[in-house]
């Protein structure tokens, strides 16, 4: 995913983090969009249904995004 | 509302629950103004915030205690906050069991914020759900259906608008008919609370989402992502970072000016009149000369104090703090901190007491014990008043380039002296702990709010309170002790001296006033607190530091900003003009070779000494706590012991050497 990308959240592909990140609200099935990164590339911002989220890209890995352009 | 005279105290319990940043916070003080205490939890050091406002209730008025609990997103608590938070919700047995709750709920943010709430439902809680920020969804023409959403949901919907504070009535309305209820359907299962079972929640949250909301809005807070194009960019971010920090500490010197002169001046008035007014005795002595300067000379900071809380109060209303932790998360990572450190290292600038309580949002152990090792690093309010005074002492009140103000700017370098200090502590850190839990950095970045002034000020004023009664003690206690120390020594010293100044001016040697001086100084060094002060001197004398210097190190080992105060009362007792402040004495102090007592060598030194050293008891007391044991405070005390003290020994030199 690149700045200004949006796609539907497919599942979390880590057991340990996957219900943590549903609680936070990166729910399957909620569009999100990747709005920037800060200043040195990490952590990134990310838009869910009306609300912004602060993620680590070793945790976004786990993400498994379906993109929509 | 009936007369006061009838009012029911303390029957019921209730308390705030929601997400963080849903409104919590306002709602609680709008509902109780100022009628708030700030205390902790039991057996842990979360602040717990309560007040108490009056409630209708059947015929009567009834006074009703509020908790505001820490925001949390479900009931499986990943930080210790949290882990408060869900305790006080399922614990039946615990002593702050509410009688009912106020759950807080973002209306623009409806899906996410119901989890919690339906979990709460599936214990059988007796919940009172509050739509907060209604206005924002309202604003884009999205309806929500309260009464069917409270049908669906089974508990009754308030809508709130906490701008315009509407919709409080009704929610006092509703909280009134509910807690009386008393109802406990205990649930029939115990709710479990996993992946599964949260699916399964927000599919049903979705239906009902489907059937009470009308209308839909695809439209994000649009400010909010333009002022994040600057106060975020890679670049601009950075600066602006800077230029925030920078002109809070230029406006701590700048606009604390003048009240600062106003307090010192009614101070001196005040030793004055008492003097003046009460026969001369031990006891009119003791106020004019201990308690009304070792007061006057903490009281003076409190304009300060207070802009700094301000500028921090404003930083966490606007969401910008959250930001500041998004831009340094990855800097902090390679110090062995998290993104979430950055909000105790900022707070800590006020009081490392709820900076170290702060840390309790860090999630993971190693992250956060070093953290709390660091935290006291950071310059904090208490050190203020002794920063302002030796600067003022050894630093020019000039501008530097037509703009900069010296002293400003020498304030400024000194909290980025402790800010790098820190971080540099918590690189060894992150060297010596070791740990193989993982590091996470999911958080909330909200949007940006203008800040409400009502809990800006209920803040400070909240913060202003606690140092006045909490520091306001120590000093008191600590001045008449060291005005006692400090005006009768062993023996006949002190009528030796007295005796030997009367034949000297008996014999015309010298005049009464200078006579006076040379006694008084003389007597300071024969009495207890000289004593004491002499015995330490040969430890403190690498650091530039002589012997008055050293009573004030002992006396403010407990507390920090007791420096001041003993400061103040060591250069009154015995004074004949008390109108000229402690600083112009000071400033006139001679060494016995006549140079300044108070050259920058010794300055400088001095406020190294403070930027460094762990000097708070209460800190130490409250990093046992956190830690659960002694290890980790011990730890903490030797190593910023050892800091302090060979960096003051180094600047000492360096700059005699200069």
């Amino acid at each position: 995913m690149s700045i200004g990308d949006f796609g539907v959240i497919k599942q979390i592909n880590d057991s340990e983090l996957s219900n943590y990140f549903i609680e936070m609200g990166l729910i399957p099935g909620e569009k999100i969009k990747l709005v920037r990164t800060a200043p040195f590339g990490d952590p990134m911002l990310v838009e869910v249904a009306g609300f912004r989220l602060s993620i680590r890209k070793q945790e976004a890995s786990a993400v498994e995004v379906e993109i929509k352009r | 509302m009936p007369d006061s005279a009838v009012v029911i105290k303390d029957q019921y319990r209730i308390a705030l629950v929601g997400n963080p940043n849903s409104g919590k916070t306002t709602i609680f003080n709008l509902l109780t103004g100022l009628n708030q205490k700030t205390g902790n939890f039991p057996g842990v050091t979360v602040e717990k915030k309560a007040g108490y406002f009056l409630l209708p209730i059947n015929e009567s008025v009834s006074r009703v205690e509020l908790i505001d609990l820490p925001g949390l997103y479900s009931l499986s608590p990943k930080s210790e906050d949290e882990r408060i938070s869900a305790q006080v919700i399922k614990d039946e047995q615990h002593e702050l069991k509410p009688d009912l709750f106020i759950y807080v709920v973002d209306a623009t943010n409806l899906k996410r914020s119901l989890l919690l709430c339906s979990q709460l439902i599936e214990l059988g809680k007796p919940v009172v759900l509050a739509l907060n920020m209604i206005d924002l969804v309202e604003r884009d023409s999205i309806h929500i259906n309260e009464s069917l959403l409270s049908l669906k949901l089974g508990v009754p919907v308030v809508t709130l608008n906490s701008k315009r504070g509407i919709g409080y009535e009704n929610l006092k309305l509703q909280v009134s008919r509910q807690v009386i209820k008393q109802q406990r359907l205990k649930p029939a299962l115990e709710p479990i609370f996993d992946e599964t079972e949260n699916l399964l929640r927000y599919q049903r949250i979705e239906t009902i989402i489907k059937k009470t909301v009308v209308g839909h809005s695809e439209n994000h807070n649009s400010i909010t992502h333009k002022i994040d194009n600057v106060l975020l960019h890679r670049f601009w971010g950075f600066v602006a970072f800077v230029v925030i920090l920078f002109t809070i500490f230029q406006c701590i010197f700048f606009l604390a000016d003048y009240p600062m002169q106003w307090i010192e001046g009614f101070f001196n008035i005040a030793s004055d009149a008492i003097k003046n007014s009460l026969p001369a005795g031990p006891l009119t002595s003791l106020l004019a000369e201990g308690v009304v300067p070792g007061l006057g000379g903490i009281l003076v900071f409190i304009p300060q104090i207070s802009i700094l809380f301000f500028f921090i109060a404003i930083l966490e209303e606007t969401g910008y703090m959250a930001r500041a932790s998004f831009l340094m998360d990855k800097l902090m990572r390679k110090f062995g901190l998290n993104g979430r450190s950055l909000i105790p290292l900022i707070s800590s600038a006020a009081c490392a007491i709820p900076a170290i309580m702060g840390t309790r949002t860090i999630s993971n152990w190693k992250e956060r014990i070093i953290t709390i090792m660091v935290t006291p690093l950071i310059s904090c309010s208490a050190r203020l008043p002794v920063y302002a005074l030796i600067i003022s002492l050894v630093i020019p009140h000039e501008n530097f380039l037509g703009v900069i103000n010296l002293q400003g700017a020498t304030l400024m370098l000194l909290y980025l002296l402790g800010f790098v200090a820190a971080l540099l502590s918590a690189f060894v850190f992150k060297y010596i702990l070791k740990s193989t839990e993982r590091s996470v950095f999911l958080m909330e970045i909200p949007d940006y709010k203008l800040p409400k002034m009502r809990n800006v000020f209920l803040a400070i004023f909240e913060k202003v309170k606690v140092f006045i009664v909490d520091a306001g003690k120590i000093i008191i206690a600590i001045s008449i002790v060291l005005w006692f120390l400090s005006s009768y020594g062993p023996g006949d010293n002190m009528q030796e001296i007295d005796s030997k100044y009367e034949q000297l001016i008996a014999t015309n040697s010298i005049s009464e006033t200078e006579a006076n001086e040379l006694a008084a100084s003389e007597k300071l060094g024969a009495s207890y607190a000289g004593i004491v002060g002499k015995w330490f001197e040969p430890v403190i004398e690498p650091l530039g530091f002589n012997w008055k210097i050293g009573i004030a190190l002992v006396t403010s080992f407990a507390a920090r900003e007791v420096f001041v105060g003993t400061m103040a009362t060591i250069y009154s007792v015995g004074s004949e003009d008390d109108t000229t402040a402690i600083r112009q004495r000071m400033t006139t102090e001679k060494r016995s070779d006549g140079s300044k007592a108070y050259d920058l060598a010794t300055g400088l030194s001095l406020l190294i000494f403070y930027a460094f050293a762990m000097q708070c008891m209460s800190t130490l007391a409250v990093v046992k706590r956190e830690t659960g044991g002694w290890k980790w405070p011990a730890y903490q005390f030797i190593y910023m012991s050892v800091l302090a003290y060979s960096a003051s020994f180094l600047v000492y030199h360096i700059v005699n050497w200069l």
